[in-house]
């Protein structure tokens, strides 16, 4: 039930991502939608999960991109990692907690696939334009993460899957 | 607890270093799994924001729909007066041809496809369509609109097929110029810092007079794009640094951000050696 919930919600964040329109102006930047997914399973779930949703996230987007197979999943895992282990020190459960690690999600997530698809000859691009849309994916992250967690939580307290505390709004107001 | 959650990880370290080293028609074949398998959702989302999107234009245009008509009745003649006269230039041209020992042109079907979603990650820059080999959509096709050039097809799946648009850096389209007869090759540029895609026209004979404004059109050499399709207009031009050849910034003439409908030229272009081929196998030259 866990395994095919998470299926179905990081299914419906692949194409969502897709779907979204690329911010051109800010080279080519794409709202993180399935990063977002991953600083939830961090924040909200325990490591193995997490780690499935990271491989998880990662072959979906891989699959609907041009990104070779396991680069995604790679840069998942990192940063999914990377937040677990300020889960504990931080407010998890709070709005801005998750504005700052979806942007923080963002840049490491562009800016390690930068690494590996440089490191593999696939990409050439100047580092000024990676930077740029390393911290455009950072806003849109931040903006994005908030929205994407509290979908998340209530779809795991819908299907009994978890207890998670309500994102508190009332911080951001 | 510990040693089993760093076997854990070991195992998913295992697991990644497979999947980067695996053989590319593997990894094509799992890709394309996964887009089999997210294609149904990924057409109902996008077909849903195309209807609402269509229905906002429909609901703003509906003040304009009388004078669009007018206009529209007034295009209408117009193609079809000029339809008339191309007509009789075919037949003209198809009679020239035939007196000459030249080979007829084959006809090329176009598919319709419809764009479901672009790449997800923003690295490169492609569209999707909804549409794949089911359709006999094939890789290397060209991908054209009413408008002009669009790309070609990269992956093709039974279901969808990934189009590498002429904006992409790694799109390189051989192209001529007919007002000055000259050649060059066609690169894409990436966006501006201003979004528009953009594209530059590389080795330009350095004599040639190429002025802003001047239509581009895909040669047909190098098999992938056939003959005659609008590119672009020159934008702007210039020497290159070693001043052997010129360069020309092109806009594209197909508006690439906002693609929502395009055509798949089911038949690859004809190459100019091919064609020698075929006559030379061919002593009465046309088919």
């Amino acid at each position: 039930m866990n395994f095919t919930v998470m299926l179905f919600v990081l299914a419906c964040g692949a194409v969502v991502q897709a779907v979204i329109p690329i911010w051109t102006s800010a080279a080519q930047a794409k709202a993180p939608v399935l990063a977002a997914m991953v600083v939830y399973y961090a924040l909200a779930r325990d490591g193995r999960t997490l780690l499935w949703a990271a491989i998880l996230a990662g072959l979906m987007q891989d699959g609907l991109g041009s990104v070779p197979f396991g680069f995604s999943s790679v840069t998942f895992c990192l940063m999914g990692w990377l937040v677990a282990r300020f889960k504990d020190v931080v407010f998890a459960h709070e709005a801005f907690t998750h504005m700052l690690f979806g942007a923080f999600a963002g840049f490491v997530q562009t800016m390690c696939m930068y690494v590996l698809l440089s490191g593999a000859n696939l990409l050439d691009m100047a580092f000024v334009v990676v930077l740029q849309k390393a911290l455009a994916t950072a806003l849109l992250g931040a903006a994005l993460t908030p929205l994407v967690f509290a979908g998340c939580s209530v779809m795991d307290k819908k299907m009994g899957l978890v207890e998670v505390q309500d994102t508190s709004w009332r911080d951001l107001l | 607890m510990r040693e089993r959650s760093v076997l854990i990880w070991l195992v998913l370290g295992a697991a990644l270093l497979v999947a980067l080293n695996l053989p590319e028609s593997l990894s094509q074949r799992g890709k394309s799994a996964i887009r089999e398998f997210l294609a149904p959702l990924q057409s109902l989302v996008s077909g849903t924001t195309t209807r609402a999107q269509q229905l906002v234009l429909f609901v703003r245009g509906l003040g304009d729909l009388a004078r669009d008509n007018q206009a529209m009745s007034g295009e209408l003649v117009r193609l079809r007066s000029e339809l008339r006269y191309l007509e009789t230039l075919e037949q003209e041209n198809i009679a020239l041809r035939q007196q000459l020992g030249f080979m007829s042109r084959p006809e090329r079907e176009l598919i319709p496809g419809e764009v479901i979603a672009r790449d997800i990650t923003g690295w490169w820059h492609t569209v999707r369509l909804g549409q794949g080999s089911a359709e006999n959509i094939q890789t290397g096709m060209a991908v054209v609109t009413p408008e002009g050039l669009v790309g070609r097809t990269m992956q093709v799946s039974a279901g969808t097929s990934d189009v590498l648009l002429v904006s992409d850096p790694t799109c390189r389209v051989s192209a001529f110029l007919p007002r000055t007869g000259s050649f060059g090759v066609m690169t894409g540029r990436g966006v501006t810092w201003r979004g528009r895609p953009s594209m530059r026209l590389e080795f330009i004979n350095k004599d040639a007079e190429i002025q802003t404004g001047d239509e581009v059109l895909t040669s047909g050499l190098g098999g992938v794009f056939p003959r005659g399709i609008l590119i672009g207009h020159v934008e702007r031009v210039y020497m290159d640094e070693g001043g052997l050849y010129q360069l020309a910034d092109v806009e594209p003439a197909a508006d690439l951000g906002r693609l929502a409908y395009v055509f798949v030229v089911a038949e690859n272009a004809d190459p100019v050696e091919q064609l020698f081929r075929r006559r030379d196998s061919d002593p009465q030259g046309g088919r």
